[in-house]
C-alpha cells in the first residue's frame, strides 16, 4: 500500500534540480547475514520535502539512513540520491548521528565540530582556508547558535547539539539531511525549535529525513512519514497514514487503542 | 655551591646531556597522542602495547643486536594486531588484548632467561628504563622516529579530531575511519618505543597518560591540551632526572613518580579552585 508523495515546490533550488527526486529507491533490501532488514521498499522524496521515518526498535529505520549514505550496502534493488549513486554523493549528503555514537566528552568546542564538516573535501595535510570559515560561520548562523561557537560541545543541551550537527552538514554544502533519532535526549522546548530550524531549512531548499518514535508530537509535524517495519507500511501525510491498521502493522494491537485517540 | 652551578652540574656529562635530548623527546611526544590515549579509553591499550613490545626487545638484544631492531617491528605489529582485534570482536576486545599481551611478555622473560649469560641483558634496565645509558645513535633513532610521528600528526590532525569524536559521522563524511584508527595506533606504538627507554616497560603509562590527563584539567581545547601536557611532561622528566642525579635514585622510575606527583598537584589545585 505504499504510494509515493508528490510535491511541488517553488524555491529556486527546486526549479534547478526539478527532474531529479532527492532520493529515489526502488525495491531495496538489505541483509546481514540471515536477516532481512529491509525488504523491497520503495519511495522518492522530491527535493525540499520534510520527511520523518517512524517504526518499531529494529524496523531498519537507521539502516535506511545508512543506505542513503553509502555505508550500509543493498542486497537487491537501488537507491540513488539526485539520481546518483550515494558513494558518489556523500559530499550532498550531511548525516546526524544516534546521540550514543558520538564521544561527547571528546574535548573540541562548537566550531571545531561545524569545522569537521570541511575536513573530507579539504583532505589530509591541508587546512581551513578563508572560505572555510566563511562556510562555518554562515552555518552555525543558519541554526541560531553563533555566539555559542567557542563553547565546548559537552557544555550544549541535547536540542542545541543537534542543532550544531545540522550546521556541520551545512558546512559541507549538503543537500540532504539525515538526522538519525533527531529528538531523543531532548527536552520537548528544544524539539520545537530543532523543528523549526529543520523547517526553514527545507523552506530554503534542504531535504529533511529523520527518524523519530515521537508520533504523536513530531512526526505530526512532517510533511510526509514513511512507516517502516522491515517493509515499507505506508508512506504519505501523517494525518492520512496514521491510520490504526497501519499503526498495528507497526507495533501490534495494543498500541492501536492508546493512539487512536490522536489518529481518528 | 651557588644554584647556577647546582643547575648545571649534572649537564657536565655526555650522558646526562644524551639523557636530557630524550626526556624532552620523550616529553613532546607522550602528550601528543596522549591526549587521544585518555579521550578514547585507550590506557589498558597502551601498557599492553608497552608489554608486547618487551619480547621484540629482548629477542633483537639475546642475538646481538640493537633493542630498535626488535621494538619498533614488534610495535606496529602489534598496533596492528590490537586494531583488528578492536574492530572485530567487539566487547571481547578486552579480554582478547589482554591474554595477548600477557602471553607475549612472558616469551620476552622466557627468551631473556634462556640466553642465560651468553649476553648481558639487564632486565632491570628494559623493564625500569636506562635513560642515562642512551649512546647517540639512539638519541637519533628516537629523533627521527619522534619527527616523523609529528609530521603525521600535523597532517592528519583534523582527521584525528572527527574520528575521535564521531567515527560513524567521519565514517559517512568519506573520512577513512580505519586508515586513521590504525595511524593513531601506530603513532602511539611509536611513541611508546620511545618512551620505553626512558621509564622502561612497566612505567610507560606515567608518560603517556599522566601528563595530558594533568593537562586536561588545566585546559579544554586538544591543542591547549597538548601544551600543558608538554609542560607537565618536560616538568616531571627534567626534575626526575634531577632527582635521579643529586639523589642517586633509579632515573626511569624518579621520573615516573615525578610525572605521578604533578598529576596530584594539578588535581588538587583543580579542586581547590572549582
Amino acid at each position: 500500500m505504499s504510494q509515493t508523495p508528490t510535491y511541488i515546490h517553488d524555491s529556486e533550488l527546486e526549479k534547478q534540480t526539478a527532474p531529479l527526486p532527492a532520493v529515489d529507491a526502488n525495491c531495496m533490501c538489505v541483509t546481514y547475514g540471515q536477516d532481512t532488514v529491509l525488504r523491497d521498499v520503495t519511495f522518492s522524496v522530491p527535493s525540499g520535502a520534510f520527511v520523518g521515518i517512524v517504526g518499531p526498535n529494529g524496523a531498519g529505520k537507521s539502516t535506511l539512513l545508512k543506505t542513503l549514505v553509502g555505508i550500509v550496502e543493498l542486497s537487491s534493488g537501488s537507491v540513488n540520491i539526485y539520481g546518483s549513486d550515494p558513494s558518489q554523493t556523500r559530499r550532498m549528503v550531511g548525516y546526524v548521528p544516534q546521540s550514543d555514537d558520538v564521544n561527547w566528552q571528546f574535548p573540541v568546542t562548537v566550531w571545531d565540530v561545524v569545522m569537521m564538516g570541511r575536513t573530507p573535501s579539504l583532505g589530509a595535510f591541508r587546512y581551513e582556508s578563508a572560505a572555510d570559515k566563511n562556510a562555518v560561520n554562515d552555518a552555525l548562523h543558519r541554526v541560531g547558535l553563533l555566539h555559542r561557537k567557542d563553547d565546548m560541545i559537552r557544555s550544549l543541551s541535547g536540542g542545541q547539539r543537534q542543532r550544531v550537527f545540522v550546521a556541520r552538514a551545512l558546512a559541507q554544502d549538503a543537500r540532504v539531511l539525515l538526522l538519525d533519532e533527531a529528538f531523543s535526549g531532548v527536552d520537548v522546548g528544544s524539539q520545537y525549535e530543532l523543528m523549526a530550524v529543520l523547517r526553514r531549512l527545507c523552506e530554503e531548499g534542504q531535504t529533511v529525513l529523520l527518524t523519530t518514535h515521537d508520533l504523536a508530537n513530531m512526526a505530526r509535524q512532517l510533511d510526509t512519514v514513511l512507516c517502516l517495519n522491515c517493509h515499507l507500511c505506508a508512506c504519505g501525510p501523517p494525518d492520512e497514514v496514521f491510520t490504526p491498521e497501519v499503526l498495528e502493522e507497526l507495533y501490534g494491537p495494543h498500541v492501536v487503542a492508546a493512539e487512536s485517540g490522536y489518529t481518528i | 655551591m651557588d644554584l647556577t652551578s647546582y643547575i648545571t652540574e649534572p649537564f657536565q656529562y655526555g650522558f646526562m646531556l644524551r639523557a636530557l635530548g630524550v626526556a624532552i623527546i620523550v616529553s613532546i611526544t607522550c602528550p601528543l597522542v596522549g591526549v587521544f590515549v585518555i579521550t578514547r579509553g585507550y590506557g589498558f591499550m597502551g601498557d599492553a602495547m608497552a608489554h608486547s613490545i618487551f619480547p621484540g626487545m629482548a629477542l633483537a638484544l639475546v642475538v646481538g643486536l640493537s633493542p630498535w631492531y626488535g621494538m619498533l617491528p614488534a610495535a606496529l605489529v602489534f598496533a596492528f594486531l590490537i586494531g583488528f582485534v578492536m574492530r572485530k570482536t567487539g566487547i571481547q576486545a578486552d579480554a582478547a588484548i589482554g591474554i595477548l599481551f600477557a602471553s607475549l611478555f612472558a616469551l620476552g622473560i622466557i627468551l631473556i632467561s634462556l640466553s642465560g649469560s651468553r649476553v648481558s641483558v639487564n632486565l632491570e634496565d628494559i623493564l625500569l628504563g636506562q635513560i642515562l645509558a642512551v649512546t647517540t645513535g639512539d638519541i637519533l633513532m628516537t629523533l627521527g622516529v619522534a619527527f616523523l610521528t609529528l609530521v603525521l600528526f600535523v597532517g592528519y590532525f583534523k582527521e584525528l579530531m572527527f574520528v575521535s569524536f564521531d567515527p560513524i559521522g567521519a565514517e559517512v563524511a568519506g573520512v577513512n575511519v580505519a586508515w586513521i584508527d590504525y595511524l593513531l595506533l601506530a603513532m602511539i606504538s611509536v611513541v611508546i618505543v620511545v618512551t620505553i627507554q626512558a621509564v622502561g616497560v612497566i612505567l610507560v603509562l606515567a608518560m603517556l597518560i599522566a601528563p595530558a590527563a594533568a593537562a586536561s584539567l588545566t585546559a579544554q581545547r586538544v591543542l591547549h591540551i597538548i601544551g600543558f601536557g608538554i609542560l607537565f611532561a618536560l616538568l616531571a622528566s627534567i626534575s626526575g632526572l634531577y632527582a635521579s642525579y643529586y639523589g642517586n635514585l633509579p632515573s626511569g622510575a624518579s621520573i615516573a613518580l615525578a610525572s605521578g606527583i604533578i598529576f596530584a598537584i594539578v588535581a588538587m589545585i583543580r579542586r581547590r579552585i572549582s
